[in-house]
């Protein structure tokens, strides 16, 4: 190995400037990219209180002699890069210099030590980027970080820090790319003494089998392509087995993991219209090519990328994807595809906004164009229009509208229901007007506290992830007071013994996970809890679209619509009501 | 393929099997009823890949051979026809009908693409005579879920072993569950999953006889009779474990005519919550109280009803179309219903009468009402 040597001023100003030290997340990715470059084969992560309250990282790497040691918590002091040339092909994890220097200026570090081969070490405690003490101790080679007390100095950071569980799922996340990257390397995760992940694969095929279970990587392709320089490996999910996993869509670039919207549309695109919009399937893919291809220092975190190439990587990637799915396995099974239909939306009412006018509720806030089936993609002139015409028309208030119902429903398309109203006809959207009503009532079941749930012969376990069970613990008390009723049977699993009575489910399980993948996505954007679990209850329980309705359960979506505060629009602002005039009528028959 | 048949026999064949043909979907030729004439003997098929149905008729046959013609067309045509026979040629997939009104020229499809009839092998009898089979089967589908994801759940449960046959159908919130010692089966134990659909067909194709055979093969359930076969696909699914959650300790038994508490729930159930349609039943000392209650429209009602009740007093909740559904099963004059505790299953039984040697019973799931 080589020595710390502290960089000269003018390639430390070539390094992307800014703080990397944001929560407890992000010092675990700072430290445990150090152990990966410091060789080691097993690391150990401990955290309590989401990390707030202490980190520890142990590592079997090379380690540091005391000289190291200390200078490793200088700025701009690295083993890793020495020159200008170097910064241009990077080969490890880390290259600033930073990271232990800006851990140490807001919180407590204990640091162990040991090389290769020695059972002597030494141990460093800084306390407020101050060095408190420094010994020789007995210890195994590698090396044990131990931070404490992030912010302790800076109460207005430590203020700005999430819930426990907030912050844990964060390091959660965090740690699951590092193990998809990294299966040859054993990792060891504790939650305070509970141990919550423990692999120990060699291949990736069988660590994706520890991180997702068998049943999911039964659902992935394995793809492997070289195109000059670039060769691409890795998963993608079967497009006829894609549930939304939001959040599972994962990209390396010479095992860094990255965030980059090109590589994710050069995917996405290459499903081609075998997913529809708003499907987000699961695939880890891995890009290796040289260091010198690609810029890494944007920014200080490392996740975003600059190619020189960029065209021809995107190329790359959408013609692997599509490849093999032209393959003849990718074809849908007559069951699936049957199942499937049931209970998948057509297009995902989420993804649109109307940012003309903000005549809902409920709306997504800057929404983020992470993925490329966007707003965009909608011709939003065409949702438009149907607000306008209701704009047009206010003279006649929700209730007049309602009153003057002629009494009689068609369904059309098993979709939308047509009545007579005294100024022409209404055209009512039976999906989005079944999830405002749900959705208020959702809302009204917190407040009020009144709800029924509907026993079930069968309770359903639910098996969940960690990071989910968490969250589901968390926003619990919700659920039951829309009517689930859960128990928590421990070891992540969940039972459900009782679902609302007002609404029917055809799968009791699956609602609760798309209600919490609906819940996750908008967690971020939608700040009012309440409110995120309103819409995502409405908007997964709700009546779909292609569903036949009979006269009488129309006209008891139709009253109970028109009883809503909000009637003309659903939770998301999509209109619910379309009224066609008399007046547009004859205008468009030419009758004067 | 050329041959005279008399237009009414025609027609009620196809009209039966139009009852086969899919009204969605995107497998043309499921649109269409497969027509097979050897010697006078004329075979017409209808599937929609889940159920295979044939039927056989005598007809006057010049010229063998087979076509598939599309359904909805046929029987109309046939129905607007005023001539007692008709003479169908097929040449390629072009179809000439003659009578004494005139010639007419429709479009079918080869035969060759239409599906083919299921091989079944090693198949095991078990025979049943059309009134039970009716009443069983009128019992039980009831219990069948529509849109559950859960295969298992869309199709009737067979238990069948050389005492009898148990029948069991549940959506998840209510189950039915009935157990014949007069059916007869001789094969080795099993269990087989039978769609809804298949048995209200079977129904249809033994109208009239008295007693007849069902067969049981390893993934299809069979049912012959003289001019018709009917084959269905056995769900390849995990029942739920019924059994064990059939309570085997509600200890309080509630006796009351069935045909006043069925009225008394559809007055209450009008004026309850038109989605949850939820109404509570207390239980006293001889009465049975029904109320409901929806604050957000301010409707209100309460009634009650003379019973045999002796245990501690109880408040259920329920879903009133959960609970009807259930009641509307029992033939006896009094409904028993016995109940522990107020979220816990409650069974539904017919009241025991000397001559019932079945054995029947529901299970109703109440609704936890938090108000
Ligand atoms: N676990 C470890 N084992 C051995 N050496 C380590 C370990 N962690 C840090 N070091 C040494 O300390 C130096 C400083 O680490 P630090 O994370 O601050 O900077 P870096 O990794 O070089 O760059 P970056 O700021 O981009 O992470 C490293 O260059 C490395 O030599
Ligand atoms: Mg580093």
């Amino acid at each position: 190995m080589t020595k710390i040597k502290k960089l000269p001023q003018n390639l430390a100003n070539k390094i992307a400037a800014g703080e990397v030290v944001e929560r407890p997340a992000s010092i675990i990715k700072e430290l445990v990219e150090n152990s990966l470059d410091a060789g080691a084969k097993s690391i150990t992560v401990t955290f309590e209180d989401g990390g707030k309250r202490l980190i520890r990282i142990a590592d079997d790497g090379f380690g540091m002699d005391e000289e190291d040691l200390l200078l490793a918590f200088e700025r701009h002091a690295t083993s890793k890069i020495a020159s200008v040339d170097d910064l241009m092909n990077i080969q490890t994890m880390g290259f600033r210099g930073e990271a232990l220097a800006s851990i140490a200026s807001v919180a407590k570090i204990e640091a162990k030590t040991c090389l290769q081969n020695s059972t002597e070490g030494v141990f460093l405690r800084i306390d407020g980027g101050e060095v408190q003490e420094l010994k020789k101790v007995i210890a195994v080679p590698g090396t044990t970080l131990t931070i404490k007390n992030l912010f302790f100095n800076i109460p207005a950071r430590r203020k700005f820090l999430r819930s426990k569980s907030a912050e844990t799922m964060q390091i959660l996340n965090i740690l699951k790319k590092f193990t998809i990257a990294y299966p040859e390397i054993s990792f060891l995760v504790f939650d305070e003494s509970e141990r919550v992940l423990a692999y120990k694969s060699e291949t990736l095929e069988e660590r994706l089998q520890e991180i997702f279970g068998k049943r999911t990587f039964s659902t992935l392709i394995p793809i492997e392509t070289q195109v000059g320089d670039v060769k691409i490996t890795g998963f993608v999910e079967k497009p006829e087995s894609v549930r939304k996993s939001i959040g599972e869509q994962h990209i390396f670039l010479n095992r860094r993991a990255i965030s980059s919207r090109l590589l994710n549309k050069a995917v996405f695109s290459g499903y081609g219209n075998l997913i529809t919009k708003g499907d987000y399937p699961l695939f880890a893919l891995f890009l290796e090519m040289p260091a010198t291809e690609f810029d890494i220092n944007v920014h200080p975190a490392k996740l975003e990328v600059k190619f020189s190439e960029e065209q021809e990587i995107f190329n790359a990637v959408f013609n692997t994807v599509r490849d093999v799915f032209s393959l003849s396995f990718a074809i849908p099974s007559f069951k699936e595809t049957a199942l499937k239909q049931v209970y998948r939306p057509k297009f995902d009412p989420q993804q649109i906004t109307l940012d003309r006018e903000k005549p809902f509720v409920y709306s997504k806030k800057e929404q983020k164009n992470e993925f490329p089936f966007s707003v965009k993609d909608f011709p939003p002139e065409e949702l438009l229009r149907p607000t306008e015409m209701i704009r047009k028309q206010e003279t006649e208030t929700p209730k007049q509208v309602h009153n003057s119902m002629s009494g009689k429903f068609w369904q059309v398309h098993n979709t939308y229901i047509f009545s007579q109203i005294k100024s022409g006809l209404v055209v009512i959207d039976q999906h989005v007007a079944h999830e405002r009503i749900l959705f208020e009532r959702a809302l009204r079941s917190f407040e009020e506290n009144q709800f029924s749930s509907q026993k079930l012969l069968f309770p359903q376990t639910l098996q969940l992830t960690k990071e989910d069970h968490l969250i589901l613990l968390e926003i619990m008390p919700y659920l039951e007071k829309i009517g689930f009723e859960l128990k928590d049977y421990g070891n992540n699993s969940i039972v459900v013994e009782g679902v609302p009575s007002d609404v029917r489910f055809s799968d009791e399980s699956s609602i609760l996970v798309e209600m919490l993948e609906y819940y996750k996505e908008n967690e971020y954007k939608e700040s009012d809890v309440k409110i995120n679990i309103a819409a995502s209850f409405a908007c997964h329980s709700a009546i779909k679209a292609g569903v036949k309705l009979t006269e009488e359960e129309m006209r008891v979506l139709v009253d109970e619509l028109f009883g809503t505060e909000s009637p003309y629009f659903c939770p998301h602002g999509r209109p619910i009501v379309v009224n066609l005039s008399l007046v547009e009528l004859n205008k468009k028959f030419q009758r004067s | 393929m050329r041959f005279t048949a008399k237009t009414g026999e025609i027609l009620k064949v196809i009209q039966f099997l139009t009852s086969v043909v899919p009204t969605r979907t995107t497998i043309e030729i499921l649109n269409n009823i497969l027509f097979e004439l050897k010697g006078n003997t004329l075979r017409l098929s209808a599937t929609d890949t889940e159920i295979f149905q044939v039927f056989s008729l005598e007809v006057d046959g010049k010229k063998d051979g087979s076509v598939t013609i599309p359904a909805k067309t046929l029987s109309n045509f046939l129905r607007e026809i005023n001539d007692e026979v008709i003479v169908f040629e097929a040449v390629g997939a072009r179809i000439s009908l003659e009578t004494k009104q005139g010639k007419f020229q429709l479009s079918g499809e080869s035969a060759e693409n239409f599906p083919l009839i299921p091989m079944v092998e090693d198949s095991e009898e078990l025979e049943i005579s059309y009134e039970l089979f009716n009443k069983i089967i009128n019992k039980v589908s009831f219990a069948v879920s529509n849109d559950s994801l859960r295969q298992a759940l869309r199709g009737i449960l067979l238990e069948l072993s050389e005492k009898g046959v148990t029948f069991v159908a549940t959506d998840g919130t209510k189950l039915s569950k009935y157990f014949s010692g007069d059916v007869k089966f001789s094969g080795t134990e099993k269990s087989v999953i039978i769609p809804t659909k298949a048995f209200s067909m079977a129904l249809k194709n033994v109208e009239g006889e008295g007693s007849f055979k069902l067969l049981i093969a390893k993934q299809h359930f069979v049912c012959k009779t003289e001019n018709s076969e009917l084959y269905s696909r056995i769900i390849d699914d995990q029942y739920p474990d019924y059994k064990r959650v059939i309570p085997t300790d509600n200890d309080k038994i509630l006796t009351v005519s069935v045909s006043k508490l069925i009225s008394g729930l559809k007055r209450i159930s009008i004026l309850a919550n038109s989605e949850t349609h939820q109404v509570k039943i207390d239980l006293s000392e001889n009465s049975v109280q029904l109320v409901t209650e929806n604050p957000q429209t301010g409707s209100f009602g309460q009634e009650t009803i003379d019973c045999v009740y002796e245990n501690a007093e109880i408040e259920v909740g329920f879903n009133a179309t959960i609970l009807l559904d259930t009641l509307r099963q029992i033939e006896t004059e009094n409904v028993v219903l016995n109940l522990k505790q107020p979220t816990s299953a409650v069974l539904v039984l017919p009241e025991k009468t000397e001559k019932s040697k079945d054995d029947f019973f529901m299970i109703a799931m109440p609704i936890r009402i938090n108000s």
